[in-house]
């Protein structure tokens, strides 16, 4: 006998073995936590069995059919709470009768709940129906499915409706660049040449100032070399029973074969599993991914949920909605093909408990562990360790508004909520987040944690994805700049400049590349005076420095990101960068039609495409092998 | 009180009738800068020399020499400087007394000779230690002319008859035409030309101007009037008539009022040889030792053309040379020895006819004959053992035929020559085309006719060169070297893309460019963005003129030329397809682009910036 009637029963009922309850006692005694949620959350027993168990120790009734509860439950209780407090003290009113109010829960004899059940709806008594977790999250999502989605989709555009990008263009903004167009055609008309010069100048000086800036974060986020942000002794000395519940969000879309690489996976993360609230976000109609996702049979930490099927379906929509049944006091998405280092998310709880209470989020850095499938893999490698190697480190040390990466960003629940969410109008809602924290005055950090994702290794799939991001950078500067005075007082004018070189910047790059490099290889070929004409001395000297200088500092500093990662086989690859820029340029002008006609299109990234498979996670090595 | 009054009129007609005559009773200063001698003449040796000429004009009574003058300072007091009228000594002092001032005045005596004109020669007589051979090796002596030399003429009254007009010591001529008259302002350029053909032998200083000034003489394009008449020393000329002041027609006009006057004759097959002293070269006797030299100038402008097969035929006399002692004729062409020989010892005539090689041909030849003697050490006791030498000038010039087609502006002003069209587009360019004229007659006088046409766009035939002054925007058929209408250009050197010339569009410039319209070689004179750059024109001088090796010269500050062509490209700004085509679809580009931001503005606020967007 173990003492515990719960391990007990189940060991006689054959589903535990006495070791399995003795390394599930020492985890709690480690950790904490609920014996029965640690047997699940190790996958030492169903969600059914322990629930069947728990029923039949503590004597209530199990709720299995649940269109029956649907059916029967007093409606009038329900519209007396908010999903918000169902989903917070996890029991939902089924009925009540002479001052008993029955409420079926997946955690009986919680004492907050009972309180506050008794004081909401006056109640004498609680009577108690059973019912499992993922049940009562599938019952609160049916019942309130509509303010569900409604808050998930509106939420952010309700809380600021100019901090969302659900109208693309305001008026005012129309005006003013239809009017700085219109100057522009009249000038061109009457001194085509100037109006040129103008545009290319302007082009010029702004491509050095990027250049100059990009070299400048890359110095400042070089010193992340020397001076590591959390050292391991730091991630040594958290105890797990100080660790608090930490939400996995990892939405999904008609990926089904990447379910058991994810379970494998996060598996791995040393974290104790019963403290993981791992919500696999699907959608409505992907039923494929649900019924793999199933037959994986995942530990019982692991929640479906079911994203209703509505516009915009977007990444940042599902988020928002697992959001609101998040247990965690921290959270953290991950792509399903990611392998986060194992210590990543006790790196997130350091690095927030020794910062200053403002911290909204951490980034973890990001890279790739099919680098050398192809070109792309390659130049995508390239790309992301020298922007997670030095830029993002660069814009943390110079305390500059970080441009979230997709993944792999540790959020506080809390301010997160706060912040009102993703934008679920933006198709960078990362990255539009973190230009919102720093505009409501969080900050966003940077930890030296690594997750390896899959790069993205077809041309078509990778313009798509690319198009996306450029296409949220757009909406993301034009809601910004819907108030530039307001912008520039709240986060003042060193980051008014780095968003607008960062967020502005990198579609203005990609879009102007093309016809200056046309503009280039034409005289190159014809010496045509009529381009000498369009860059009088000046001009031509800044043009001349960029084109030298600058595609040799945009190499270079993609060639010192190969060093910190020790990947130099990618080396000879940086200087083909010129070539990838260009496919940047295909990308943002499919971005820049596609803010006008499908804004809030959500160009889908299809993952589990490449031929390499991860081995191991978390090494920081290379970890695939073909 | 009537009978009064018209005696009045009588005396003032009187009065007004003979003041001017009592004027040119007066004196006239003519100036050594007037003679063509602009800078100091230095001439070097024991025996320097240097000879003027002036004309024997009827009205000359006396004529006085002021002489500024250095003489070599190591030179011996007791060295002498004489003054030569028709090659007879006239006058004479000592270096010593020269150095007092450095100034002499000496009063010539006409009686001493009838030539026309009067050769009037400065000659010294210098030595150092009275060893002629030794001084003359130290090349110490020299003397030298100033500029500020100058002759004063005392003329009697002025004949009244318009041969006379142009036998004038006074240097200054208004030109005078009624403001806003097309046809006296075009024919008053030709005048300049006409006048310095007529009066070569100083520099006339004519002025175009719209009114008689201080001028002594003054000539008054008049249409409408007698066709020449002159009174005192005003001559009025119908336009018609100017192209007949020339020298043979002239000449003949012994009254004060003449009509129906024409041009001689035009010349006859142009000659084909041409010898010294038709180059106003005379017979040239020298004396010396060891290398004698004979400077033979051939200018394009004098015989109207760069010679082809240019053959030199030489005359050259000299002394038996001493026992012992050799002599050598050379014959250098542009600093390239051509042809020498051992000159005969009994001494006699030698004659020879080199062929100078077309390499060394050009607008200006400068061939030398240098007569070599070298005497051995110890010869030059006693006497100065020297060879004489006279080139004779009957020595002669030989060619099968010129080369008319100038290459730049310089070759244009040298060759140019017999019939010449002037073709002005409007009276803007006039004082531009009459200053142009008047230079020229200072560097050129071979022009025989010259007819004055307004300019309508190209270049008539029948003449051997055309001056054209226009707008540059009409000058698109001539096919000049730079189209002075293009919005901007650039000179380019194509070796290595230099710009060698890059216009503005903040500045007018004047161009003057060679090209051959209709196969006529055209000099044109135009204006690169705006008329103000016809003010550089109209400061141009001969010399300026002369030193433009480039078939393109812009005048601004100062001139340049350039050899635009197959040496150096011109490029223009709005030459190229680009230009062009916005050039007419910039409004239809305009428009679509003004209708497409509206386009795009309004989709926007439709659709992209409700509440409802979503």
């Amino acid at each position: 006998m173990t003492g515990d009637p719960l391990a007990d029963h189940l060991i006689a009922a054959g589903a535990l073995a006495p070791d399995d309850v003795a390394a599930a006692r020492e985890i709690q005694r480690v950790s904490g936590g609920d014996l029965g949620w640690i047997f699940a959350s190790m996958g030492l027993v169903t969600r059914r069995t322990l629930y069947t168990s728990v029923a039949e120790v503590f004597g209530l009734p199990l709720v299995e059919d649940l269109e029956r509860m649907r059916r029967n439950v007093d409606l009038a209780l329900i519209f007396e709470m908010t999903y918000e407090e169902v989903i917070a003290y996890e029991f939902l009113p089924f009925s009540m009768e002479d001052g008993v109010l029955v409420i079926a829960t997946c955690r009986p004899k919680r004492a907050d709940a009972q309180a506050f059940a008794r004081d909401r709806f006056k109640a004498t008594a609680i009577a108690e129906l059973l019912v499992s977790d993922l049940d009562l999250t599938l019952i609160a999502s049916r019942t309130y499915r509509d303010a569900l989605i409604d808050d998930a989709v509106m939420g952010n555009d309700n809380r600021n409706p100019e901090q969302s990008a659900r109208r693309v263009f305001t008026q005012r903004q129309l005006y003013v660049l239809g009017g700085i167009a219109a100057l522009g055609v009249l000038w061109f008309f009457f001194d085509a040449r100037a109006v040129l010069i103008a545009a290319i100048a302007f082009l010029q000086v702004f491509y050095l100032i990027s250049i100059a800036f990009k070299v400048a974060l890359s110095i400042a986020g070089a010193e992340n070399e020397i001076r590591k942000p959390i050292e391991a002794h730091e991630i040594a000395a958290l105890r797990d029973v100080d660790l608090p519940p930490y939400t996995v969000l990892v939405p999904v879309y008609k990926e089904p074969e990447v379910v058991h690489h994810l379970i494998a996976g996060l598996k791995k993360i040393d974290y104790p599993q019963h403290l993981l609230d791992v919500m696999l976000l699907l959608e409505e109609d992907d039923v494929m991914t649900l019924e793999a996702a199933k037959a994986a049979r995942p530990p019982a930490n692991w929640r479906f949920i079911v994203v209703p099927n509505r516009q915009p379906r977007t990444k940042p929509k599902a988020c928002n909605y697992g959001l609101k049944f998040a247990r965690g006091e921290y959270l953290v998405i991950y792509d399903a093909e990611d392998i986060p280092e194992p210590t990543q998310l006790k790196m997130a709880i350091v690095a927030f408990r020794k910062s200053p209470s403002n911290y909204v989020c951490f980034q973890a850095a990001l890279n790739y562990f099919n680098a050398e499938e192809n070109f792309l893999t390659r130049m995508f490698t390239l790309e992301y360790s020298y922007w997670f190697d030095y830029l993002i480190p660069g814009l943390d040390r110079l305390r500059l508004p970080i441009p979230l990466g997709g993944t792999s960003n540790h959020f506080d629940v809390a301010k997160l909520r706060k912040l009102g969410g993703w934008d679920p109008f933006n198709t960078t809602e990362d990255a539009d987040l973190g230009i919102r924290a720093s505009a409501e005055d969080y900050r966003v950090g940077f930890i030296n944690s690594t997750t390896f994702e899959e790069a993205n290794n077809e041309l078509k799939n990778w313009v798509r994805q690319r198009s996306r991001w450029v296409k949220g950078y757009m909406q993301t500067f034009l809601v910004y700049w819907r108030s530039p005075v307001r912008l520039i007082r709240t986060i003042g004018w060193k980051n008014f400049f780095a968003f607008n070189l960062f967020i502005g910047g990198t579609p203005l790059t990609f879009l102007a590349a093309p016809p200056l490099y046309f503009i280039f290889f034409f005289w190159f070929v014809t010496r045509s005076r009529s381009v000498e004409l369009l860059f009088p001395d000046v001009v031509l000297y800044l043009a001349l420095l960029n084109l030298l200088i600058g595609n040799f500092l945009g190499i270079y500093l993609n060639m010192i990101a190969v060093y910190h990662r020790k990947t130099y086989s990618l080396l000879p690859f940086a200087l083909l960068n010129p070539f990838y820029w260009l496919l940047h340029s295909i990308a943002a002008y499919k971005a820049l039609w596609q803010l006008f006609t499908r804004p809030f299109y959500w160009e889908k990234t299809n993952h589990g495409i490449s031929k390499f498979r991860p081995e191991s996670q978390g090494s920081g090595e290379k970890v695939a092998s073909t | 009180m009537k009978r009064f009054g018209r005696r009045l009129v009588a005396l003032l007609l009187l009065t007004a009738a003979f003041a001017p005559a009592a004027a040119a009773a007066a004196q006239s200063v003519v100036g050594f800068e007037s003679l063509g001698y602009p800078d100091d003449i230095a001439s070097p040796g024991v025996y320097p020399a240097a000879t003027f000429y002036l004309p024997r004009y009827r009205s000359l009574r006396s004529l006085a020499l002021d002489l500024d003058l250095d003489v070599a300072p190591l030179a011996d007091p007791r060295s002498s400087v004489a003054v030569t009228v028709g090659g007879q000594p006239v006058w004479e002092t000592s270096v010593a007394a020269i150095r007092k001032h450095n100034h002499v005045h000496i009063a010539l005596p006409l009686a001493s000779t009838i030539a026309d004109p009067l050769a009037i020669g400065v000659r010294g007589h210098l030595f150092i230690t009275g060893d002629v051979c030794s001084d003359l090796a130290s090349q110490s002596l020299f003397m030298t002319i100033h500029p500020t030399s100058h002759f004063t003429v005392q003329t009697s009254d002025d004949p009244t008859d318009i041969r006379s007009f142009f036998r004038s010591y006074e240097n200054h001529v208004d030109v005078v035409t009624p403001s806003g008259n097309d046809e006296a302002s075009r024919a008053a350029i030709a005048l300049p030309y006409r006048v310095r053909q007529l009066e070569p032998w100083h520099d006339v200083q004519l002025a175009l101007v719209g009114a008689a000034g201080s001028a002594t003489r003054t000539i008054v394009v008049r249409p409408g009037s007698a066709a020449l008449e002159r009174t005192a020393n005003v001559l009025t000329v119908a336009p018609q008539q100017v192209a007949a002041l020339r020298a043979e027609s002239t000449a003949l006009l012994f009254d004060a009022r003449a009509s129906g006057v024409t041009a001689g004759a035009a010349a006859g097959a142009p000659s084909q040889r041409v010898a010294l002293s038709e180059l106003g070269i005379p017979n040239d006797t020298r004396t010396g030792v060891g290398d004698i030299p004979f400077e033979v100038p051939l200018s394009s402008n004098r015989i109207g053309g760069i010679p082809k097969d240019l053959h030199f035929h030489l005359g050259f006399t000299h002394t038996p040379l001493l026992e012992h002692t050799t002599g050598m004729l050379q014959i250098q062409a542009n600093g390239t020895l051509i042809a020498a020989r051992e000159l005969s010892q009994s001494g006699t005539t030698e004659e020879m006819d080199v062929a100078v090689p077309s390499r060394l041909v050009g607008t200006e030849n400068d061939l030398r004959v240098v007569a070599s003697y070298y005497v051995g050490p110890g010869s030059c006791s006693g006497s100065l053992p020297a060879l004489t030498g006279t080139l004779s000038n009957a020595s002669y010039f030989s060619w099968s035929g010129l080369d008319r087609q100038p290459n730049d502006v310089s070759d244009f002003v040298k060759i140019l020559s017999g019939n010449v069209a002037i073709l002005v587009s409007d009276e803007r360019f006039t004082h531009a085309a009459f200053r142009f004229m008047d230079e020229l007659g200072r560097v050129n006088k071979r022009v025989r006719d010259i007819t004055v046409q307004k300019f309508d766009g190209s270049v008539p035939s029948g003449y051997d060169f055309a001056l054209v002054f226009a707008p540059p925007e009409s000058l698109a058929r001539l096919g000049l070297p730079v189209h002075a209408d293009a919005a901007t250009f650039r000179i380019v050197n194509p070796l290595d893309q230099r710009n060698l010339f890059v216009s503005t569009q903040n500045r007018s410039i004047g161009i003057v460019q060679v090209g051959a319209a209709s196969g006529t070689p055209t000099l044109a004179f135009t204006y690169f963005h705006g008329a103000d750059g016809l003010a550089g024109l109209e400061r141009l001088s001969g010399a300026d003129l002369l030193r433009q090796v480039g078939n393109v010269a812009f005048v601004a500050d100062d001139i340049t030329s350039y050899e635009v062509g197959p040496k150096l490209h011109v490029v223009y700004e709005g030459d190229d397809l680009a230009t062009k085509v916005w050039f007419w679809a910039r409004i239809p580009i305009g428009l679509a682009l003004l209708g497409a931001i509206v386009f795009v503005v309004m989709f926007a606020s439709r659709r992209l910036t409700g509440r409802n967007a979503a």
